[in-house]
């Protein structure tokens, strides 16, 4: 689908048409765009990502080694890996803040090559949020709409619009000094959204939240997507918000995508080990040459049984660890609590296990 | 005992320069309203003032001075920004080009007044290029720029002087906000232009105008320029002042006094602005 929120064509063109036929103003015709853009952005818009063997260096360190990656229409995709993995300047690179080196990435399936940031279609909510400092809340929603030079009429109507779906209504005139931090999250949305993107690049927009309020916005977020039809790309370094989230999930390392997957595979048929430990302890079990690799969870213990002794119990709240010694060595095993309040088992116990697979 | 004294030692040197200026100033106001008991002078009196404003030399002097002022703060501030704005949308804030461009900062303006009198004056290298490219007849008919009762010549030393300086000031708040909120004003449709006047420049409005009043007080306060560049009338304030003030007739520096009073004046209320610029940059800076 185009980006009808950026160009302004396609379904807007006979209106143009009819308005500067019949001797209409400027106003009336930007109007009427901006009211056609509304009518096609309600249908959804939202665009494709392809990459191709993407290299971006600063100076002479290399940050994205030959990088591919394909986003469809409509997706909700993670980019998650541990800090100075690349992630950001990935995010960064698609919005066409980074000069890149080599490779191509298409939107929409238009070469992206010396295509100004602007024009992408795309926008970022970073880290650091970056509201102007310097306008109320409702001036900043406005920004991106302001630089189209949309009637202020609309533009009105489209902040309200998008501080109630942010969950911020009344909003408007509040300074930016005067707000929280949740409330500042909610108008870089807000902002962004105001801007008609194709493609949403959230660059860890949550990370300076606790943990309530960064769950209240991830799941904002994955409504704002639905509802408006977005493409989004979430870089994180939380695993548990890219599970929660994602329709697929990047997992990146040294530049590179170690695993590109749905949530439910990346989880449970990691591409090598360090996908693996990435998403927590792995048991490690050798057949012969072969080595399996078990999630804890999977680790049942036998209260019956006489294979292993229990070393170590941490309670983590729903859950309990549990440090199996074996002949192998040490086997973790998760649990909830109330299960293990009801086996009876303390540390120095001969218990059995098993591997559910 | 010695470390709870150890404060108040560090702050002696400090303290006597304070009184000192303080003791100047004082005696200062106190002459300017025409108590000088050594002279016979003991009635308080704003007649100096009032003459001051009203005579018309001497308030000539004074327009000349704001005229000066204004225009060199004004012309500073809007070139050295103009520069910033080419040198931050460029992404040339470090290396060899700022280093240029502050160079002026560090040359003394005696040095700049002989270099404005070397370029424009009417035997200067401009009037004789301009000659010998057959633009004028004779050098005489180069326009008259230092001198001058416009004060252009000493305009032009100041802005050769102040406009590094507004740069030197405000390119790192400039580079500073143009990269991360000028980044996002880009990512949001935003072109390089609308992005500097819509989000750059209103933000590094507080830094700016504090740059003007900077330049705006030392130029309506400073000797030398006006004393080697200027016109035999008008004269300029701190001109005018000195010359009241080694005047043979000792009664007269009551006058010289109250010309630097209104330069006081005008300079406390623009330091008082300047205050309140940089305390609403601090507050801003707090509540971040």
């Amino acid at each position: 689908m185009h980006n009808l929120g950026r160009q302004w064509t396609c379904a807007a063109a006979p209106v143009i048409g009819m308005l500067s036929g019949c001797g209409c103003g400027r106003a009336m015709v930007r109007r009427a765009l901006w009211e056609c853009v509304e009518r096609e952005e309600e249908k959804g818009v939202d665009m494709g990502v392809r990459i191709e063997k993407l290299c971006v260096s600063f100076g002479k360190m290399r940050v994205l080694h030959e990088m591919n990656m394909e986003i469809g229409d409509g997706e909700f995709v993670s980019l998650l890996g541990a800090s100075g993995c690349g992630k950001s300047t990935l995010l960064k690179s698609i919005a066409g803040l980074l000069e890149t080196e080599s490779g191509r990435i298409e939107i929409d399936g238009k070469v992206m090559d010396n295509v100004a940031p602007e024009k992408r279609g795309t926008v970022i909510v970073f880290q650091d949020l970056r509201l102007f400092p310097h306008m109320t809340a409702g001036k900043n929603i406005a920004f991106p709409m302001s630089i189209k030079k949309v009637p202020k009429e609309l533009q009105r109507k489209t902040v309200e619009r998008l501080l109630a779906q942010v969950q911020l209504e009344g909003y408007g005139n509040r300074k930016i000094r005067e707000m929280s931090g949740g409330q500042m999250q909610r108008v870089a949305l807000a902002r962004a959204l105001a801007a008609k993107p194709g493609l949403l690049l959230l660059d860890e927009p949550f990370s300076g939240l606790d943990e309530r309020l960064r769950t209240e916005m991830g799941e904002l977020v994955r409504k704002l997507h639905r509802e408006n039809g977005l493409t989004t790309v979430l870089v994180t370094h939380d695993k548990q918000e890219a599970l929660k989230f994602s329709d697929r999930i990047a997992l990146m390392s040294g530049g590179r995508i170690l695993q590109y997957d749905t949530p439910q595979k990346i989880y449970r048929h990691p591409a090598c080990r360090e996908v693996a430990e990435y998403f927590g302890r792995m048991n490690y079990i050798r057949e012969g040459d072969r080595e399996i690799g078990v999630r804890p969870f999977d680790v049942r213990i036998l209260p019956s049984g006489n294979d292993c002794t229990v070393e170590e119990i941490v309670f983590m709240g729903e859950t309990a660890e549990v440090r199996l010694g074996t002949p192998q060595g040490a086997v973790y095993c998760l649990v909830m609590s109330r299960e293990l309040d009801g086996m009876g088992i303390e540390a120095g116990m001969r218990v059995g296990m098993e591997i559910a697979f | 005992m010695r470390r709870k004294l150890t404060p108040y030692i560090l702050l002696v040197p400090q303290t006597i320069l304070t009184i000192l200026f303080l003791v100047g100033l004082v005696t200062g106001i106190t002459q300017s309203l025409g108590m000088i008991p050594a002279f016979g002078m003991t009635e308080p009196t704003l007649r100096y003032y009032r003459e001051v404003l009203t005579k018309p030399d001497l308030l000539e002097s004074v327009l000349y001075s704001l005229k000066i002022a204004c225009s060199s703060a004004l012309l500073s501030t809007a070139a050295g920004v103009l520069l910033c704005g080419i040198l931050v949308t460029g992404r040339r804030t470090k290396g060899k080009m700022m280093r240029i461009v502050q160079m002026p900062i560090i040359v003394p303006h005696v040095v700049a007044a002989l270099f404005v009198i070397n370029v424009c004056s009417q035997n200067g290298l401009l009037a004789r290029v301009c000659c010998r490219l057959g633009m004028i007849e004779e050098q005489q008919e180069f326009p008259m720029m230092i001198y001058d009762s416009h004060g252009i010549g000493i305009v032009i030393a100041y802005l050769w002087k102040e406009i590094p300086f507004i740069i030197y000031f405000v390119i790192a708040i400039m580079a500073n906000i143009d990269g991360k909120l000028g980044e996002a004003a880009v990512n949001l449709g935003a072109g390089r232009l609308q992005t500097f006047f819509r989000v750059t420049l209103p933000l590094c409005m507080h830094t700016i105008c504090s740059g003007f009043l900077i330049i705006f007080v030392f130029a309506l306060g400073a000797y030398e320029l006006p004393f080697l560049l200027g016109a035999t009338t008008p004269k300029a304030l701190p001109v005018q002042a000195y010359i009241q003030y080694t005047h043979p007739d000792l009664r007269n520096r009551p006058y010289a006094m109250a010309l630097n009073g209104m330069i006081i004046v005008i300079s406390l209320v623009s330091a008082w602005a300047y205050f309140m610029l940089m305390k609403k940059n601090l507050d801003r800076f707090v509540r971040k």
